[in-house]
């Protein structure tokens, strides 16, 4: 199970996520991050270190967040993906996922 | 690839290594000249699985070695090959090598591959072992290009598969080239549904497979998806023409044939999950009994009549809650088997294992820090107890000897025996060791139950040659003392010349117990229900202060008051009970103020500050909400009988 977390000010919105982020737990997870699209900060940060374990569902979930964000104009960035996003982005070739400051 | 730290590989550690614990009792039941085809079936299936799913995790070595393997059993199963001795060794081999090899995987420590033992296995197979040098095995079969164009279908990820095990998987077959994560059919905002696949993946493939091969991998998805494998330039092969065709690599592709199997019957559920609900059941039994008690107090007929209903539901929840966590020994007990056909063979010897009471259950955290202390038992015995053939002639005994262990419930505890007809302890040859070695003077007599736990004393052996299995004196103690954290006891029994039987006494579970509440003082105490006996007056003239033993029915029963043990203030009162408490054979009693009834208590552990107090082993919160504390009765009994006889050596301690 995952948990969604939010903290905002300064223009950004961070999105904390943590635990597993699987097939078991998509439905759930993004009706909770659907809130982020909502948003008026011009400025989305995805907060992925506590990320324990993640499947291609969970992947294609993040991937829309990011995609939907940036759509409604908002800048999107991630901070400190755990090994688990990583490993998951990196076998599926997504480097735009790594480690951005 | 960084996934270490991944669940999915840790459960595939777990599976493959009860896997390989099939693979060897196969193999030995092949041994034993049992031919049957679905033994070997099992056999080859287990090999399949473990190469199958260490190629979806890109364990290279795993998948390359398992390779081997599966060739030889596929000729076994296909009855091309004949399980000759040297085959079954090389098999057994080959088994130890996988588990050195996952182990290594695991722990990422460096990878000795055993090519040797590989070419071996192909050998039997008849195959022509691949060149060992790595120059040449690569140079060998021609690599193919393929491109791949997998567009999920939308049910794929509900139906239970991952794309992203797919690429890992062909990862771990070859070099993938490119890939393209296409996600251009992925509805944004409110339109997304998060259950469904919206991928379409292009990649291309180097690799060694066949077309067929790598078509093969999408098996599972094939009906839903559009896959499309086509193969680009084939790459000139190299100058030599190949004499042995390129293995033909099966792929067992994201299995869910295997797990599907299993899935209908079981839920692979993590520890964590586990012992979080028991932790919350023993909550809710600690509430429940506070509810009880404030029911009660209310006199409301009602209220006590659903209370007790509630009660008793709770009560069928810890119960199951605890069996969740209950698995049978059997499989324990099962690898033994080639613990002790190895070990026998070391030695020369001939043992047979006989298993009984496998069905017997306990709790998991209990049978996993059993699996050591039973080893050494069990190479102590064939290396200590049972004789060599010649010795066992000698003594007009069959020659094979008989190794068992039993396992069965006896009054609120397991016990577990380990049971040889070998030559039994050597009375001699110990207590003279022991007066070697310090632990007794040469003029003390023993019983046989104090010479027997001599063995037990760290850096104590009898044996007269060092061997490589026993006789170290390493081993006993160490048995000794994980059986003392699991709160449970060890018996020796043995008769020269006949054989030793070691029984270990456990507590079924180490969470929730059935406890008898006593009271001393404006004190409570907890007595594990299970050891009580009997409850009796103290009557004052049947006492001698002096030995402190009671007649009970004519049994003199040495007591303690739980006053004088644990120092309590205040007068005793004019009438005391006691409670009569066994364990294993000893019974003590326990003379308290007052008898207060059963309680359901869940064990928590003590604090630092009693620690170090004997006869305590945890404490536990009343439904009054008051602490009681738990006592530890073997410890008690230890202690009473040790000052009731007080002449005894305290070689133990």
């Amino acid at each position: 199970m995952a948990t969604v977390r939010y903290e905002e000010g300064g223009g950004r919105l961070t999105v904390h996520l943590e635990g597993v982020l699987d097939i078991y737990a998509v439905k759930e997870t993004s009706a909770a991050l659907s809130r982020a699209l909502t948003s008026t900060q011009p400025r989305l940060e995805l907060a992925l270190g506590k990320v324990e374990e993640i499947d291609f569902a969970g992947v294609q979930v993040l991937h829309w967040l990011k995609a939907s964000a940036q759509h409604n104009g908002q800048e999107v960035s991630v901070r400190a993906p755990s090994a688990a996003v990583r490993a998951a982005m990196g076998t599926l070739r997504l480097a735009e996922w790594g480690d951005e400051p | 690839m960084s996934l270490d730290t991944s669940a999915a590989l840790q459960t595939f550690f777990e599976e493959a290594r009860e896997l390989l614990v099939t693979l060897e009792e196969g193999l030995l039941s092949l041994e034993h000249g049992e031919n049957a085809e679905e033994t070997i079936n099992s056999i080859f299936r287990a090999a399949h699985t473990i190469k199958g799913s260490a190629g979806l995790f890109g364990l290279e070595p795993v998948v390359r070695f398992a390779h081997a393997a599966e060739t030889l059993l596929d000729q076994v199963r296909a009855r091309q090959v004949h399980v000759t001795a040297p085959v079954l060794q090389s098999l057994l081999a080959a088994k130890d090598h996988l588990t050195v090899l996952l182990n290594a995987c695991e722990h990422g420590e460096p990878i000795q591959h055993d090519q040797a033992l590989a070419d071996e296995l192909l050998a039997h197979a008849g195959q022509r072992p691949v060149t060992s040098t790595p120059a040449a095995s690569t140079a060998a079969p021609a690599r193919r290009r393929f491109s791949v164009h997998a567009a999920f279908g939308p049910e794929v990820l509900k139906d239970g598969m991952d794309p992203l095990s797919f690429v890992r998987f062909l990862e771990s077959r070859g070099h993938i080239e490119q890939l393209k994560t296409d996600f251009s059919s992925l509805p944004l905002g409110d339109h997304f549904e998060p259950e469904r696949c919206y991928l379409t993946l292009e990649l291309v493939l180097e690799t060694l497979l066949e077309r067929r091969a790598v078509e093969e991998v999408f098996d599972f998805v094939k009906d839903t998806s559009d896959i499309r494998v086509t193969e680009l330039e084939r790459e000139a092969a190299p100058s030599e023409p190949r004499t042995t065709p390129p293995p033909t690599p099966r792929p067992s592709a994201p299995t869910k044939a295997s797990t599907d199997r299993a899935d209908h019957h079981t839920i692979k559920v993590r520890a964590d999950k586990l012992d979080l609900l028991v932790n919350l059941v023993g909550e809710l039994v600690i509430a429940g009994a506070t509810s009880s008690v404030l029911g009660a107090r209310t006199r409301d007929v009602s209220v006590v009549e659903s209370l007790s209903a509630l009660n008793q539901l709770i009560a069928g929840i810890r119960d199951s809650a605890l069996g969740l966590r209950m698995v049978q020994i059997g499989d324990t007990f099962s690898r033994f088997r080639r613990v002790a056909r190895d070990t026998a063979q070391q030695l020369g010897k001939r043992v047979e294992l006989d298993i009984v009471g496998g069905e017997t259950e306990l709790d998991k955290a209990m049978v996993e820090r059993l699996a050591d202390p039973l080893l050494h038992l069990v190479r102590n015995a064939l290396g200590h107890g049972i004789e060599t053939p010649a010795e066992r002639r000698a003594a007009g005994k069959d020659e094979v000897g008989h190794l068992a262990l039993e396992a069965f419930h006896e009054s609120g505890s397991i016990v577990i025996e380990v049971r040889d007809d070998g030559a039994g302890l050597n009375r001699a040859r110990i207590f003279k060791k022991a007066v070697a070695q310090g632990l007794v003077s040469a003029d003390e007599q023993l019983t046989d139950e104090e010479l027997a736990q001599l063995i037990f004393v760290p850096g104590f052996s009898s044996a007269e040659k060092v061997t490589d299995l026993s006789g170290r004196g390493v081993g006993m103690d160490v048995v000794r003392r994980s059986i003392d954290e699991l709160r449970g006891t060890i018996d020796v029994q043995s008769t020269e010349g006949q054989g030793t039987t070691i029984r270990l006494r456990l507590p079924l579970t180490l969470a929730i117990i059935d406890g008898f509440l006593v009271g001393v003082g404006r004190a409570s105490y907890v007595v594990p229900m299970g050891l009580v006996r009997e409850c009796v007056d103290l009557a004052p003239v049947l006492e001698s202060e002096w030995s402190h033993r009671l007649d009970l029915r004519g049994d003199a029963v040495p007591f303690i008051r739980l006053r004088d043990l644990f120092r309590l203030p205040g007068d005793r009162p004019a009438r005391e009970s006691v409670v009569v408490v066994e364990f294993g054979e000893a019974s003590v009693g326990l003379v308290v103020d007052r008898l207060l009834g059963a309680s359901q208590t869940v064990i928590k552990p003590l604090g630092p500050l009693f620690r170090k107090t004997k006869g305590l082993e945890g404490s536990t919160i009343l439904g009054s909400g008051e602490v009681a504390l738990i006592l530890d009765v073997p410890q008690i009994i230890k202690l009473v009988a040790g000052k009731s006889r007080s002449s005894a050596p305290s070689a133990a301690a």
